[in-house]
């Protein structure tokens, strides 16, 4: 059985959530809040801001950044693994390191690459020893996803044809 | 980019214009409702919104305007959403239970198929396949497709609501897309 294309799905979702949450009248919530919040002790101190990137994480995608833009530059032989995405926007990912499966997800907020059972910080400084792009993007961003064993290079403003 | 009437309107809420912080956060009301909606269900959305504008009323004269607003809220929003699901010794699990509803209600939906041309039918049993899809995963997995397709959060809001990290966000993503492909599969057959 064939797999449903996921544009359809993801237009079902959207369709779908367009009217799935009730939402409060407006006048009678303003007017239960104005009668809550009167009163109140103000200037609290606001939450904790959620770490995004926690430090160890910007430290080792800075140093990856680096890394790969160092072996983008000087021309290294290559002795593992080269991964040509069947799209053509991503001409040549070259990973040094030991890894799993390479996968392409298209997002509204760019293109993301998971190169699975990779890990920065465990393996060294060279797994990624090129990456390359032929479409116009502003950013490539990578980072560690400790969720799922994996590094991502999230490629900002592209979108996969 | 915040515009100079944003500027005049946060500073006067800061200050304790209560109207100023109205009119700010309305606009806000229904994407923080969806979010506590997907976070404790239903029943409670309305106390956990109530609760996050409560918490940024008392909260916005330190806000430091690094992230924007709407981030800034949805963070306060999952603190509030996580609060109340301790409070009442819930996890974010299942956030309608199969015995919590109320077969009188069932009664009361309409069928989505009901006069509808043939096209239409086509629509309404893909969004019955999809619901019912959704309703099969795990909470984790829902919550995310949610939030990003029914609700059009951005990455860094879903991170705020959920308390994870974008990376953690776009793996998620990436599993719950495969994963909701894998059991509309399954049903076909």
């Amino acid at each position: 059985m064939k797999t449903m294309p996921w544009r359809k799905i993801e237009e079902t979702l959207r369709k779908a959530g367009s009217d799935d949450v009730p939402v409060r009248d407006s006048a009678a919530f303003w007017e239960a809040f104005k009668a809550r919040a009167e009163g109140e002790t103000r200037n609290e101190a606001a939450p904790a801001p959620v770490a995004l990137f926690p430090a160890w994480l910007k430290a080792a995608a800075c140093f990856a950044v680096i890394v790969t833009g160092a072996a983008l530059l000087i021309p290294t032989p290559s002795n593992n693994s080269i991964v040509d995405a069947e799209l053509s926007e991503i001409t040549a990912i070259e990973v040094a390191a030991a890894h799993g499966e390479i996968t392409i997800d298209e997002s509204v907020e760019g293109t993301i690459v998971w190169i699975h059972g990779l890990e920065l910080e465990d393996v060294g400084p060279n797994q990624i020893k090129a990456f390359d792009v032929a479409a116009d993007h502003s950013a490539v961003t990578i980072m560690n996803d400790e969720s799922t064993n994996s590094t991502i290079l999230w490629i900002h403003g592209m979108e996969l044809k | 980019m915040e515009t100079a009437d944003f500027q005049t309107r946060i500073r006067a809420a800061k200050s304790g214009d209560v109207e100023a912080f109205a009119e700010l956060f309305e606009v806000l009301r229904p994407a923080t409702t969806a979010v506590a909606y997907r976070l404790v269900g239903p029943n409670d959305a309305d106390d956990v919104v109530m609760d996050t504008y409560l918490k940024a009323w008392k909260a916005l004269p330190r806000f430091n305007e690094r992230s924007s607003l709407k981030t800034w809220l949805y963070r306060i929003s999952h603190n509030c959403a996580m609060d109340y699901l301790r409070a009442r010794g819930r996890r974010l699990e299942r956030i309608m239970p199969q015995d919590e509803v109320d077969d009188r209600d069932i009664g009361k939906l309409e069928d989505p198929k009901a006069s509808l041309p043939s096209a239409s039918i086509e629509k309404a049993e893909m969004v019955t396949a999809v619901r019912g899809a959704l309703a099969e995963m795990d909470e984790t997995h829902r919550l995310v497709l949610e939030l990003r397709f029914m609700d059009d959060l951005s990455y860094a809001d879903i991170a705020a609501a959920m308390g994870v990290s974008i990376g953690t966000v776009m793996s998620r993503l990436f599993n719950a897309k495969r994963k909701l492909q894998r059991i509309m599969r399954e049903q076909k057959q």
